[in-house]
Order: C-alpha cells, then structure tokens, then sequence
C-alpha cells in the first residue's frame, strides 16, 4: 500500500516538475520574446531618433551656409553703394565734370514736382556751383521734357548736410528729394538686381 | 499740370503736412491722382519711413493706413510718397529658412534676400475655370483627419478652434508630419502669424526646427505687439511668396494662418474709423469678400506642378461657431475641423469633434488607389456610428445608463474606444493610413456586425473578422 502511495506521489511529483518545467519554459520563451519585442522596439526608437538628430543637424548646417552665402553678398553690395556714394562726393571738386549732373538732378526734380515756381536747396558745396545760369539750363531742360515752364531760384534756407539736390514748390505744400541717398534708395531695387546679375547670377544658377 | 510719364519721378514727390490723423488713418488732400491701394511712404521729423497703403482716393483727398501706425506723426511734419504702384514684394526660393514681419522685411537679423520677381502682395484669388479639381491624398499622420476629414492637396481646410485649445499642437505636426504617398516632391510651408504672442511664434519657430524642416519654411510674423493694422497685410505677403513657390517654382506649398480672428478684429477696426456701415457684430460688410480674396488663392491650377493648400486656424469668440467668422470662412472653404472644448477637457487630442467637421473633398481623395478600398465605407460607418452614440449619450443623461438597451451599451463602448484610441494619440504619432484605417476597424468590433449597415459583405469578410 505504502508503495503504491509513494509511486503515486512519484507520478504526481512528476507530472508537476514537468508542467512546471513547462511553464518555466513558456514563460521563458515569453520573457525572450518580450525582450526581443523591446529590443527591436528601443532599436527602433534610436533609429529614428538619431534620423531625426541628422535630419536636424543636416537642416541647421543647410541654413547656416545659406544665412553666411548672403550674408557675404550683402557685404559687397554695400560696398558696392557706398564706394559709388563716395565716387560721387568726388566729382563735386570736378566742377566741370559736376555741372552736368546737378543740371540733370535739378530738371528731374523739377519734372517730378510739377510745380511752376520751386526753390533749389543743396550742401554748401554745391551751392556754390548753383548759379542763375545753371538753374536756367536746368528750367530749359524741363521745358525740353514735359514742355512746361518752371521757376527755378536758390533757396535762403540753410544749406543741406549731404550730397544732392532738395526742391521745394513755392507754397511750400510739395518737395521733391533728389539727394544723392535717397536717389539710390529710389532705384535700389534696379541697382540691387543690376549687381546681381552682374556678381552672383552663375552662383545662384549652380544653386539651382 | 502736363502729365508726368515717368511715374518713379512722381513717386518721388513728397506733400508735407497731413490734414489729418485718426488711428491708423492718415488724410492728405489735393493730391496728384492716386491709385486704390497704391504703396505709400511716410517720413516723419526724424526721417523714418513707414509703409502704408491707399484705402480712398478721390478728387479733393487721399486716405491711407500706415502698416506702423501713425503714433509719433504731426500733421505738419509729416511728409507722404505716393509710390505709384501696389505694395509689392521680391519674392524667391531664397526666403525659405528665413523669417519676415507682415510687411515681408527680414527680421531673422539677415540680409534682405534677392528676389527673383516682383510680385503685388494684393494678388488675385485663382480663376476658376483654370484651377485643377484637387484629388491627391495628403497623409496627416492623425487618424482623425486622415480617416474622417481627409486632407486633399490644393485644398482650404480651416481649424475652427477656441481660446486655449491645442490649434497650434496640430497645425505644427500637420506641418511635420504631412506628406503625398508615394511621391518625393519639393514641399515648403508658409506660416503666416496675425497678432498672436511671442511664445505662441517661438513654439512653431521650435517645432520647425526640432522637426529639421526649418529650411523649408518661411515664417511671416506680425505679433501682437506690432500695429494691429500690419496684420492686414501679412497673410496677403505670405500668400505671395506661397504663390511664387507653387506657381514659379513647382513647389507644394502648405500655409498656415493663425489666427485668422485677430485679422477680422483688425478689418474691423479699420472699418470703424472710417465711418462704414457696420455689419453683423461691427464687422464690415465685405468681411466675406475680404475673406475670400485670401481664401481663394489656395489650390491648383492647370499646367502647373504645384500646389498651395491652405489651412487657417482661427479661434471663436465664445467657442461660438455661428459668428461671422467662422460662419463666412465655411462658406468658402471646402470644410472644417472643429475643436470641441469637452473633448479637451477629457485629455483628447487632437479634440476634433467628429460631427461638425468636415473634408468637402474627402470623397475625391479616398478609396481604391489612393488610400484604401475600404476607406469610403469605413468612415461613413464610424461617422454614423459616432452619430448614433451621441444620442445614446444624450438618452442616457435623461434615463440612466441601467435603462439602456444592450446594443446602446455596445455603441457606448464603441463611443469611447473611438475617441480613446481613433482619436485620440500623442502629439508626435505619426500612423500611417493603413494604421487609422485598421484602427477604425479595431473601434468598430465593438458593434454587432449586423449593426454595419454602411459596409459591404466583402469588406466586413476582410477586415471586420481580422
């Protein structure tokens, strides 16, 4: 009898070891399975993390070359505007060479003002090269434009601190800035793509 | 007076001394003839120049808004240009990675870019017997638009959204994460920001450049401490450029504006000063048409590669979506996506109401060789599902839960798996359509098959029993 108890708890022990070994086993394989999951899942995750972290750098380093390409040609076309400025202030002291283009800045101001009587206000300089002549050579070329006659006088107010030509209507109601800057700033845009297209237009192609 | 040819010549005659200055409204008289919305330049004592634009001309006096403002202005000090032509903008590829105040100078410390063209920042809404019907799918990322509110290339789809609601979460991981299936195309994002905070700019600035797709985005800033009047004119400037890159360069552009509220607020204050008649709650009366000149820029056009899909946030005063706001922007836009505030309040995001929102042209983006066969069907189902949980949900305030049949339980269940999982998912979740639409599927399991009526025998074969 007792034999038989002991070959029965054999069995039972037996077959418990061995579901246990089973379940053990299971388990076993479920944990590797996870972890393989987990594995692959962190792989994953640094993957794209470090896809982003490159497409990050990639996209920053892209932008900076970008910001200093026009950085430096910012630097050179205001070189360029101002070495002109500076050629400009120059020609003052070639009187004969000067004459002309005051005449020119002088008529077109007149032109764009419209009005029948103005008075001409420039830097010190240059009102000394300002004489009734001068302003009526510059009346006859508004004439020879839109075929109008205009009264051109020096004006009493004090002399202008830069460069170029100020004209004021007699009423005092319109003026018309012909001053050296503020022609540049007018025709920047042309003078900008100008320069462009003279300096940079086969770097922005190959950029292309 | 002959006239003058060369109107560059006249754009350099000034008028001093203004005859008046109400806000941003700037009054000179006897005036060369002036066009509508002709650029102007006003120079104060100091010499600064400030832009503005013609809104009246006639005979005897000129008004026109500066973009500033007109604070430190005195009438007799005051000299104005008239420019002789519309407020423009040199536009170019170039100005992607870079950043621009509403008038579209730099403000990134950077140097103005050259541009390639010269383009009126008034523009023209797209004619439309020239535009090309729009049916290519664009991929979210986010199921709830992806699935029930699909995103189609070319189109206008609105954010209608409240104080406080993640609008901006979405906006910037639709920006991050959209993309047509199948196709490597150049895409750029134009973002257009009206009177909204510094913090609200530095959060997209972020996202953008978290997400390294900076370089392809041009930022147009007008924050809400710039004059509220500069907002008038930056989402025309945005829309520019967007049409230059689209049209010119073959680009797809997707633009966001936000918050399309504060520009309405700052047409309305324009129209007060100027004494116009006041339409529904003080705004103008051509805020519908105002609206849609920006609205109607956005789409394809025939013989062009590229595309501008628009998608502007705007918030609703009271979460009410029968102001004029919202109200005249679904009139024009092929449909909307509706926040809803309860949503919000439950952690949902994106809390996009199911029922109210609403793709127009959903229908011709979904489906067999664009999404997936079953797309059609599947959102028809789970919008009808959805549809019929809200009336469960409201029975069951009236009479209790218990009183519930067990088919309202199971829509009850469906309900909250819906908004829980289809819904609802992280702010950088990126799935995939075949993941949104499997998803649905998952959602709908919690329905007895005999419950789908919108689907057919051989889609519940193949994806119901999977």
């Amino acid at each position: 009898m007792i034999s038989d108890l002991e070959a029965d708890a054999r069995t039972e022990a037996e077959a418990i070891i061995k579901e246990a070994e089973s379940q053990v086993a299971e388990k076993k394989k479920y944990a590797e399975k996870q972890v393989a999951s987990l594995l692959a899942e962190a792989r994953k995750k640094v993957e794209e993390q470090a896809e982003a972290i490159e497409k990050r750098a990639l996209s920053a380093a892209d932008l900076e070359i970008k910001r200093r390409a026009m950085g430096a040609r910012d630097a050179v076309m205001r070189d360029i505007m101002s070495r002109v400025e500076q050629r400009l202030v120059t020609l003052i002291d070639d009187a004969s060479r000067y004459r002309p283009i005051l005449v020119g800045w002088i008529a077109e101001a007149a032109v764009g003002l419209g009005a029948e009587k103005a008075e001409v206000n420039a830097s010190e300089k240059e009102r000394n090269l300002i004489d009734p002549s001068l302003l009526s050579e510059a009346s006859a070329q508004v004439q020879a434009r839109i075929n109008q006659e205009i009264e051109l006088t020096l004006s009493a107010e004090p002399p202008l601190k830069s460069q170029g030509v100020i004209l004021t209507a007699a009423d005092g109601r319109t003026a018309f800035n012909n001053q050296v800057r503020t022609r540049l700033q007018r025709h920047q845009r042309q003078i900008r793509t100008l320069i462009y297209d003279a300096l940079f237009t086969d770097n922005r192609k190959e950029q292309r | 007076m002959p006239e003058i040819r060369d109107r560059r010549l006249l754009a350099g005659r000034e008028y001093i001394g203004a005859d008046k200055i109400d806000g941003p409204l700037i009054f000179v008289s006897k005036t060369h003839p002036v066009g509508y919305r002709e650029l102007i330049e006003c120079v104060d004592k100091q010499g600064h120049v400030r832009l503005g634009i013609v809104l009246e001309s006639s005979t005897s006096v000129v008004v026109a808004q500066v973009f500033e403002g007109t604070t430190g202005l005195t009438l007799p000090d005051t000299r104005v240009r008239f420019s002789g032509e519309p407020p423009t903008i040199s536009v170019s590829k170039e100005m992607l990675g870079r950043m621009f105040n509403g008038l579209g100078l730099p403000i990134d410390g950077g140097p103005p870019p050259r541009g390639d063209i010269d383009l009126d920042v008034n523009g023209m809404a797209i004619n439309p017997t020239s535009r090309q019907y729009p049916r290519d799918f664009i991929q979210t990322g986010i199921s709830v638009i992806d699935g029930m509110n699909t995103l189609i290339r070319g189109q206008k789809l609105p954010i209608f959204s409240g104080n406080g609601l993640p609008h901006n979460e979405l906006a910037a991981q639709i920006a991050r994460q959209a993309r047509i299936r199948g196709t490597a195309t150049e895409f750029a994002v134009v973002f257009a920001a009206m009177g909204v905070k510094h913090d609200v700019a530095q959060f997209f600035i972020r996202s953008f450049e978290e997400s390294g797709v900076l370089e392809n985005v041009a930022l147009f800033l007008s924050l809400a401490d710039d004059p509220s009047i500069e907002r008038l004119i930056t989402p025309r400037t945005a829309l520019t450029l967007a049409e230059h890159l689209a049209f010119n360069e073959d680009m797809h552009v997707l633009v966001i504006m936000t918050d399309m509220t504060n520009y309405c607020e700052s047409l309305r204050e324009i129209s007060t000063i100027r004494g116009e008649i006041p339409s529904r709650k003080g705004y103008p009366g051509y805020l519908y048409s105002d609206l849609a000149e920006l609205y109607e820029r956005s789409g394809m056009i025939k013989g062009h590669k590229g595309s501008i899909t628009s998608l502007p946030i705007l918030t609703m005063p009271n979460d009410d979506i029968s102001h004029p706001i919202p109200d005249l922007s679904g009139y024009i836009t092929e449909g909307q996506i509706v926040f809803e505030r309860e949503m919000d309040g439950r952690g949902i995001y994106p809390p996009v109401a199911g029922l109210p929102s609403l793709s127009r042209l959903m229908k011709d983006g979904i489906g067999e060789g664009m999404t997936r066969e079953d797309h059609p069907h599947l959102a028809s189902q789970l919008f009808a599902a959805y549809s019929y949980v809200k009336d469960v949900r409201n029975l069951a305030s009236v009479i209790g839960e218990e009183e519930l049949t067990p088919l309202d339980h199971n829509y009850l269940e469906f309900g909250k798996a819906f908004e829980q999982k289809f819904v609802s998912q992280r702010k950088d979740e990126n799935r995939t359509i075949e993941q949104t639409l499997d998803m649905g599927w998952e959602v709908l399991r919690s329905l007895p098959v005999e419950e789908l009526h919108r689907i057919t025998e051989e889609e519940i074969e193949k994806y119901y029993g999977a």
